[in-house]
């Protein structure tokens, strides 16, 4: 039923696992991507023809300048069809892709001026795009001659992507699509970054030796600070050198350290060497000119960064052929990156043909898998605890469960051989007296020659027997004069009635001398067998009982002042049981007989137990 | 005040509760020769209540265990009726729970079934004459119960006295439940022989149970003490 139950649970909830993660995350990017790549009604400009003017340049530092002609030829159907031509512009053009700034002009007519150099974030995945309306009295159906001039920033190629155009209020909706991407996402992106960097970095706080949320943590406050789009506004933004970017080798530290974590090796003394090119390169670049540091220090950088990528993906691949799923996965992510890292290496050495980096882009897939697995290794551990606490508690209530049955099976043995005791001490209390007293009575009347006397004699005695019985089940503290006080009150009257006089001598008997019942009851016995005796036999006027304490002893006295007893008593079964019971008391019994009398005297020692 | 009849004026009028027809006769025979007085006997609480409307007596020996119920609380109905009656409780074997049922009773004591006969009316008359016997027995119960409910007071308490034992009636107490003879307990603690009676007659009226708020009644009627 439980199994069932359980099945059926896991049936029902689907778990996903870091691989499903990663996928639905990356298609979710992708998609995103698709949705704007999709230009629908907007008409791409045929490519332009362009030029690079050559200008005398001395510093090294003046931008550089591309001018591009476009034959654009406009229809009726690129035309806003309801467009007041007072307030909207009837056409647009849409400028996905630029760099860095660009002016157009239509047919000689400057038609807009657009410069990014304001908003240009490097850690961005797209370029912000730019769109320019075009006036109903700047363009005329037909052929049109349009001219964009590209300024690159120093050290940089102006660059210009393909160029669409068609009905303005089209346009600015694919602008917008064009615009979440560029600069929406990535700000959601990096808070999400700062976010998770705060999550991780708590989680390691709390767990240190948990190393890998740690450097997480790190990677991603790096790689936020480097592309946060505050820094501009806060001033320390360079129109040449991008500083901030000096964050990239110590996020490529902080991520070889993830790496090495993940690949479960150990942190060696040494492990801080990796932190030293990155801060010699950050120092020399602040303190060196804006020239040396583009020219020298930043792709001494890029080499660090690649290095360490490098040496990261071989310490995944070492994690994965030791049996890492983790390393496995996020082995293939980093070479994805490091792919990314050489096709861009070779896109800026100019070694192929291309205008998208594409190094942001793996990054992103990388940050994804990194996050999805910490996450997922967090929850795994979290779950773990769930099931252990679930287990703890199962297995507590089955062992409270047996504890409870091996204490029921337990107690009910304990009652049965404490049942088992008292039955076989009832058993033979009522064996050795009432029992045999009840067969006298039963041989004498079925005889029929004994005399009543003697069967009352018997029947007497059996009762005498089953009151001590009685009288030895109660409660006298160990006390055995208390019991002896008991006894007197029944013995006292068949005395008397036979003509004897009791005289009662107890002396007081210390602590030290403790009985249970069973010892009491064969004392009891035992005195009640010689008075019966002293009654039957010895003709005595007086019949003394008493007690002392002597050398350790504790002494009972039965003495009378009869003729003695017959050799039939000494002999016979009466003494010997009072012997044997002497015995089982640990004491013994002294017996003098004369014919001025009998005396006997049973030595108890302290019982060791009661 | 006697309750006896103008017919059998000055004998004491004895009723004997017994279902056993062998036992009564036999506690009825130990009364026969002797002319101070009449037995009436009864089998069951009914005939008992029949017979104690008759005639009030000045003694009632009674069982326990009768075929229609538990004497108790006929024993305490009787005592409000005729306060002046004495109680006798009859038992085989003169145990713990029948004493606890006397001293519930408001008996005076109890008495053996195959107790010798002069020893039966003996101890009738003792009783009738005003005197308090008290055996070891019920001494050791009262010693053992006072003991307890002074030392532990979570225990339950069975006796609970009128007014605390003095240590001399405690001294007296264990004197009889170790079957010291008066003369001996006298002897023991230092003080006469005469004085020991009027100890007991003290510890009795502190023991006196003529109500049903008592703490015997109470635990007879709750079943703790089964009869």
């Amino acid at each position: 039923m439980n199994q069932r139950l359980r099945n059926l649970k896991s049936k029902v909830c689907v778990r996903f696992t870091p691989i499903a993660k990663f996928i639905v995350a990356l298609a979710t990017v992708f998609l995103m991507l698709d949705a704007v790549s999709e230009f629908q009604k907007l008409r791409r400009v045929p490519p332009p023809v362009c030029q690079t003017p050559t200008t005398p340049d001395t510093t090294g530092s003046a931008p550089k300048i591309r001018l591009c002609e476009f034959d654009l030829v406009i229809s009726e159907t690129d035309v806003q069809p309801n467009s007041s031509r007072i307030q909207n512009a009837p056409i647009a053009l849409l400028i996905p892709v630029y760099r860095d700034g660009l002016t157009a002009l239509i047919n000689g007519e400057l038609v807009g001026r657009v410069e990014v150099n304001q908003l240009r974030m490097p850690a961005r995945l797209a370029t912000v795009p730019a769109i320019l309306p075009v006036q109903a009295n700047n363009f005329r159906l037909g052929h049109n001659k349009l001219e964009i001039v590209v300024t690159g920033l120093a050290g940089r190629d102006p660059m210009l992507g393909p160029i669409y155009v068609g009905p303005s209020n089209l346009a600015v909706e694919q602008f917008r699509k064009l615009w979440f991407i560029a600069a929406i996402v990535p700000t959601l992106i990096l808070g999400g970054q700062a976010a998770l960097s705060f999550i991780f970095f708590t989680i390691w706080n709390r767990r240190r030796q948990e190393t890998g949320f740690g450097w997480l943590a790190l990677f991603l406050l790096l790689d936020t600070a480097r592309g946060s789009p505050i820094i501009p506004a806060m001033g320390l933004e360079s129109s040449s050198v991008s500083y901030w970017s000096l964050l990239v080798p110590f996020s490529s530290v902080a991520f070889l350290m993830f790496a090495r974590t993940l690949a479960a090796l150990k942190p060696t003394p040494h492990n801080w060497l990796f932190w030293l090119p990155p801060s010699i390169i950050a120092s020399a670049a602040l303190i060196s000119s804006p020239t040396t540091a583009t020219g020298i220090l930043m792709p001494l950088g890029v080499m660090v960064v690649c290095c360490n990528l490098l040496v990261a993906t071989a310490v995944l691949f070492n994690g994965w052929r030791r049996g890492i799923p983790e390393a496995r996965f996020l082995f293939l992510c980093t070479a994805l990156l490091a792919g990314f890292v050489v096709h861009d290496l070779m896109l800026s050495l100019q070694l192929i043909d291309g205008r998208m980096a594409l190094a942001r882009l793996g990054l992103l897939i990388l940050l994804i898998a990194m996050i999805t697995l910490m996450i997922n290794r967090f929850t795994d551990a979290m779950s773990e605890l769930d099931q252990t606490a679930k287990k703890m508690r199962q297995r507590a209530t089955e062992i409270e469960a047996q504890l409870r049955i091996a204490y029921e099976k337990l107690s009910i043995q304990r009652e049965g051989a404490v049942l088992a005791q008292e039955r076989a001490r009832l058993m033979r209390d009522l064996h050795d007296g009432l029992g045999g007293e009840m067969v006298a009575v039963l041989a004498l009347a079925e005889r029929g020659t004994a005399g009543f006397d003697e069967i009352a004699y018997h029947a007497r005695a059996a009762l005498s027997d089953m009151r001590l019985i009685v009288a030895s089940l109660e409660d006298y503290d160990g006390d055995l004069t208390m019991a002896m006080g008991t006894w007197k009150e029944r013995a006292e009257p068949q005395i008397n009635a036979a003509g004897i006089k009791l005289n009662w001598l107890p002396a007081n008997i210390g602590r030290d001398f403790h009985f249970g019942p069973r010892q009491t009851l064969e004392i009891l016995r035992i005195m009640q067998e010689s008075v019966a005796n002293v009654i039957r036999h010895a003709k005595a006027l007086t019949i003394t009982v008493g007690c002392e304490v002597s050398e350790g002893h504790l002494v009972l006295t039965v003495e009378d002042d009869g003729v003695g007893l017959p050799t039939l008593v000494t002999n016979g079964r009466g003494l010997a049981n009072m012997k044997g019971r002497a015995n089982s008391l640990g004491g013994r019994i002294e017996i003098q007989s004369s014919n001025t009398g009998t005396a006997i005297r049973l030595y108890l020692s302290t019982p060791a137990c009661t | 005040m006697k309750f006896a009849s103008d017919l059998n004026k000055g004998k004491h009028n004895i009723l004997i509760i017994e279902d056993e027809p062998t036992v009564r006769d036999r506690l009825s025979y130990a009364f026969d020769n002797h002319e101070d007085c009449v037995v009436s006997t009864a089998g069951s609480i009914i005939e008992a209540r029949t017979a104690f409307r008759l005639k009030i007596p000045d003694l009632i020996l009674s069982d326990l265990c009768l075929p229609d119920g538990n004497a108790i609380d006929f024993l305490i109905e009787a005592r409000k009726e005729a306060p002046l009656a004495e109680i006798l409780v009859i038992s085989v074997l003169g145990d713990e729970k029948t004493i606890l049922s006397a001293i519930a009773a408001g008996a005076s004591g109890y008495l053996l079934k195959d107790a010798m006969p002069n020893d039966i009316y003996s101890i009738a008359m003792d009783v009738l004459a005003g005197g308090s016997p008290m055996s070891p027995s019920i001494a050791r119960l009262v010693v053992m119960h006072a003991r307890a409910s002074q030392s532990d007071q979570c225990e339950e308490k069975i006796l609970d006295l009128l007014a605390p034992l003095t240590p001399r009636e405690m001294e007296v107490l264990w004197g009889i439940a170790k079957g010291f003879s008066y003369a001996q307990i006298g002897l023991q603690l230092g003080i006469s022989s005469k004085t020991v009676p009027s100890h007991i007659k003290s510890i009795y009226r502190k023991l006196r149970v003529d109500n049903r708020s008592s703490a015997v009644y109470e635990a007879v009627q709750q079943g703790i003490i089964k009869l």
